[in-house]
């Protein structure tokens, strides 16, 4: 059987399309060349390399509106995966709210694919992650993580002629350190460009971080001056950015709700200091010049027909005050607006105050690496718990004095966002699940609520 | 099929490989949502391919892609020694295997109505129905229904001759109200529990009373007081202890979790093997069973993906710890000789990893109370319907939960419902402070979908059953 080129799937899929006589469509292939090393004390466990393809079709008639995803794509198989669609959108009950597929547009260039990582094999993975571990064992830091790399091709053709194509690289290294004597760390590491990856710096920053926070120390919860790091910033900004969604706040569904109706767009809920934006041309991670205007977890019809939407860089906090919220292609409609696209990444203003500094002026306060296992507890206060992790530390004049246990926090963004005391400079943060930059921030009288033993 | 999957088994053999297993795996999804009186989401998905692991001096390689012929296998199984190679060379103690036999057998969950035979028409009407039942109680502005089936097909192979063809079907339906007043919202869930059958679980009476009950319950939560910090007793109802038991039991004995292969992303664990036969996990009356063989469970098969047959063996006896969830790599540590059948991958792409069985707290004795008794014989507490917020330490220790829908129990009577109430434990001292477990009749499997672990991050699905339960002296408070 002849395999379908790139070009063929799609423009076959619109074909397809166009002679089921659909409406709208939209095709969206993804291929990737993904190779990821897992390892634990020291060894690996896992080890894989996978070839992969994913079409997705999404099509509507008569606003009704349905998406298949597929990795079969000969000649036969397309058809059948568009009738199928059809199928499925034929049964669907017309959608009000229906908004057809992104036209072409002006994009910006952003650069995605990096040859330095294109060229990484299964044998050079491999070769990093002995250089972190054998570092490791000589410091007596056992490591646990994985390293990821992804090569890959995404294209987009739709019934209103948009046809779109990005190719993209990825290094994902996560790394976790630990001591017998209940040390860790963690570092997050992601990048387009495999130069920036240092795996033997990496495992430094990973053993040092352990050897520092062994024999923990244990001190009561309550209320403490912290010094949250940039990725301790990032974790809890993602729920703040997540939820400023403008129709779900117009329906008094989210803390940017109005009790009176409408948004608190203009209003300052935040110390001035607060200013997060999302730039999608941001030059140590530039995303993709077009995205959705969902995440992963909206609707994914509409996610599809959305593709193709111009990335613009946004601010949605100004010193403290929202500027702006999300829009759906629908509701940007309805309120005759432009629709935002989802951010792709969190931004947040700092200082020119090095973390270091803040810790020099510090009389007592603890230093949190990261978080972990966060969870929203009361949206309509932007409450959340999580468990702090991997490297605690008590500070005192000025000084960081010994490590600490692990806590549990409950306590609200709105709080943590209006108790700034100090703000330093900005820096590439990771998230589990957004990439971003942050700036490390001492905050007042935050809530650290239990003792958590575990490392 | 078969030959192409023996093809790459071989091909590994040949190039090294001590052990070779391969596994065709097509994922057949369709999902259903609605928001209000409009389905925002109608989606099918189909997706096939092979995966090929390779055991070669004590490391494993992967390989995965679209192999449909003979010389595409071929490669593919070359690859994953050449993967588990690249490994070896830097495993300084190899990973060893326990056993496994030659298996020919076929397995399909027991299914009554295939639900891709059921028209979307049908389900979206459904779903939109419930949601204007729930919308039509005051202060209810959104409904939102979910409907998901998702089918694994898999083929397995090895080099010992196993030749297995399973197919597993899940299916689920749940929904949310969400209340608006007051100058705040509140929302309600109910889910009918998923299971491993087919859309037989839609059951439409219920679904309709349970649609108007939580558009009701969703109003009373905006009108909910929060209460201070308190020590009090629990009634946790099955359909929240399933979150429970798989984040403070399940996740805590996944033996792979316990050696600290999983500390970079999902987390270990407290219960470690030096604990093994004496760890007071819970009260004696604390007796936890793993079974992948339960009928309608998320996890049930009839062989993992290592190609070892599905087994039911006790995790808690008596309160105390005496096992763990094992694969064929992680077995070995513990020396054990046989791993408990607990390998999993959630894609053709994806390598097997370790994932509990359907894990469950067997019902209190024929002399236990039942849900009425339960409650009457409380003084002060709290009683627990549905899963909020969660959150757990690193190790399975400390850990928060929220519930849906908390209400107060005062002299054995059930009164106001509290808003947005969390309480803590502490593992093993949570379990230690369990006193009752209602009789079997109240024994209810739940299931949860959507675990996540391993990097990439692999989705699973697991059944949770348990009877209403009592706890003595937890923390409890709201957050407001």
């Amino acid at each position: 059987m002849k395999q379908l080129s790139r070009e063929e799937i799609l423009s076959m899929t619109m074909d397809l399309c166009r002679r089921y006589k659909t409406d709208h469509a939209v095709a969206i292939l993804n291929t990737s060349s993904e190779n990821t090393l897992r390892f634990a004390l020291n060894r690996p466990t896992q080890h894989m390399g996978n070839e992969v393809l994913s079409l997705s079709i999404a099509v509507a008639k008569n606003c009704q509106e349905a998406m298949i995803t597929t990795n079969c794509v000969s000649t036969n198989q397309l058809d059948s995966a568009v009738q199928e669609v059809l199928k499925l959108a034929e049964y669907a009950p017309q959608n009000p709210e229906f908004i057809g597929p992104v036209c072409q547009q002006e994009y910006n260039e952003t650069k995605t694919w990096f040859n330095s990582t294109a060229q990484l094999n299964h044998n050079d993975i491999t070769s990093a992650v002995n250089v972190m571990c054998e570092h490791a064992k000589t410091k007596h830091v056992d490591l646990f993580g994985n390293f990821g790399v992804i090569k890959g091709l995404l294209s987009i053709k739709n019934t209103e002629g948009l046809s779109l194509e990005q190719p993209y690289t990825e290094v994902k290294v996560n790394v976790t350190g630990r001591t017998k004597q209940g040390g860790s760390s963690r570092v997050m590491t992601k990048e387009g460009d495999w130069n920036y990856i240092v795996p033997l710096k990496i495992s430094e920053t990973a053993t040092d971080v352990a050897i520092r926070s062994s024999n923990p120390h244990t001190i009561n919860p309550g209320k403490y001056t912290v010094i949250l790091s940039p990725n301790a910033v990032l974790e809890l900004l993602m729920y703040l950015v997540f939820a400023m969604d403008a129709r779900e706040s117009e329906l008094g569904q989210s803390y940017f709700s109005n009790a009176k109706g409408g948004t608190r767009t203009g209003e300052r809920l935040f110390d001035p200091l607060v200013t997060i934006s999302s730039l999608y041309d941001h030059p140590r991670m530039p995303t993709m010049p077009f995205g959705t205007a969902f995440g992963s977890g909206g609707s994914s019809v509409g996610m599809l027909f959305s593709y193709g939407l111009p990335m613009q860089n946004r601010t949605w906090i100004e010193k403290g005050v929202v500027k702006s919220l999300r829009y759906s292609p629908y509701w940007a409609w309805k309120n005759k607006k432009l629709p935002t696209g989802y951010p792709q990444n969190i931004v947040m203003d700092g200082s020119v105050t090095p973390e270091d500094e803040i810790i020099k002026d510090t009389k007592k306060g603890i230093y949190i690496s990261s978080f972990w296992y966060t969870s929203s507890t009361n949206m309509n206060t932007l409450s959340v718990t999580g468990l702090t992790r991997d490297g605690v530390f008590y500070i005192e004049n000025g000084q960081i004095q010994r490590p600490l246990v692990n806590f549990r926090f409950n306590d609200s963004l709105v709080h943590v966002l209006n108790q700034i005391s100090a703000i330093g400079l900005s820096e590439k943060a990771e998230g589990e699940y957004i990439s971003g930059i942050a700036p490390p921030l001492r905050v007042d009288a935050f809530n650290l609520s239990s003792i958590s033993e575990a490392v | 099929m078969d030959n192409i999957l023996k093809a790459g088994i071989e091909a590994a053999v040949e190039s090294g490989a001590e052990f070779g297993e391969a596994r065709w795996h097509e994922v057949q999804n369709q999902v259903l949502m609605a928001r209000g009186q409009v389905l925002t989401h109608a989606r099918n998905s189909r997706e096939s391919g092979m995966g090929i692991r390779a055991y070669y001096n004590g490391a494993w390689g992967f390989a995965g892609a679209q192999a449909e012929t003979v010389d595409e296998a071929s490669k593919l199984g070359k690859k994953a020694v050449d993967i588990a190679k690249a490994s070896a060379h830097i495993q300084h103690s190899p990973l060893q295997l326990t056993p496994v036999k030659s298996y020919q057998e076929n397995w399909i969950s027991p299914v009554q109505i295939d639900p891709m035979s059921v028209s979307v028409k049908e389900k979206a009407e459904l779903l939109l129905e419930l949601n204007a039942l729930m919308m039509k109680e005051e202060y209810v502005r959104d409904g939102m229904m979910h409907m998901r089936f998702l089918k694994h097909h898999k083929i397995y192979a090895n080099s010992i001759g196993s030749l297995i063809d399973q197919t597993q079907l899940w299916s689920n339906i749940d929904g949310r109200a969400v209340a608006v007043g007051t100058g705040k919202y509140a929302t309600r869930g109910f889910q009918l529990s998923p299971k491993g059958i087919g859309y037989e679980i839609v059951d439409e009476k219920f679904l309709f009373e349970r649609a108007k009950q939580v558009g009701r319950e969703a109003a009373e939560k905006l009108r909910a007081k929060p209460i201070k910090e308190e020590i009090s007793d629990l009634i946790l109802l099955p359909n929240h202890t399933r979150l429970v038991i798989h984040e403070t039991i399940g996740h805590a004995t996944e033996l792979d979790r316990v050696l600290g292969w999983e500390a970079d992303y999902a987390g270990t664990s407290f219960a470690t093997p030096d604990k093994l036969g004496s760890l007071a996990f819970g009260a004696p009356i604390l007796n936890v069973t793993a079974d992948r063989t339960q009928s309608g469970g998320l996890a049930t098969c009839a062989f993992d993906d290592e190609g070892i047959p599905s087994q039911e063996w006790k995790i808690i006896k008596e309160g105390v710890l005496i096992d763990y969830s094992t694969t064929r790599d992680t077995a070995p540590f513990i020396g054990h000789l046989q791993s408990h059948g607990c390998a999993f991958a959630d894609h053709w792409s994806s390598v097997p990893i370790l994932r509990m069985a359907n894990i469950g707290i067997d019902s209190g004795g024929i002399n236990a109370p039942d849900l009425d008794q339960l409650i009457s014989d409380t003084k002060s507490g709290v009683i627990i319907d549905g899963m909020d917020s969660f959150s757990i330490d690193h190790q399975r220790i400390n850990f928060q939960f929220g519930g849906d829908y908390c209400r107060r129990i005062q002299n054995g009577k059930i009164s106001e419902v509290i808003s947005h109430l969390t309480y803590e434990g502490s593992n093993p001292m949570f379990w230690n402070s369990i006193d009752a477990i209602c009789r079997k009749e109240f024994w209810r499997p739940q299931g949860i979908w959507g675990c996540a672990k391993g990097q990439p991050v692999q989705t699973a699905a697991l059944t949770h059953g348990s009877a209403p339960l009592r706890l003595h002296n937890i923390k409890i408070r709201s957050v407001d």
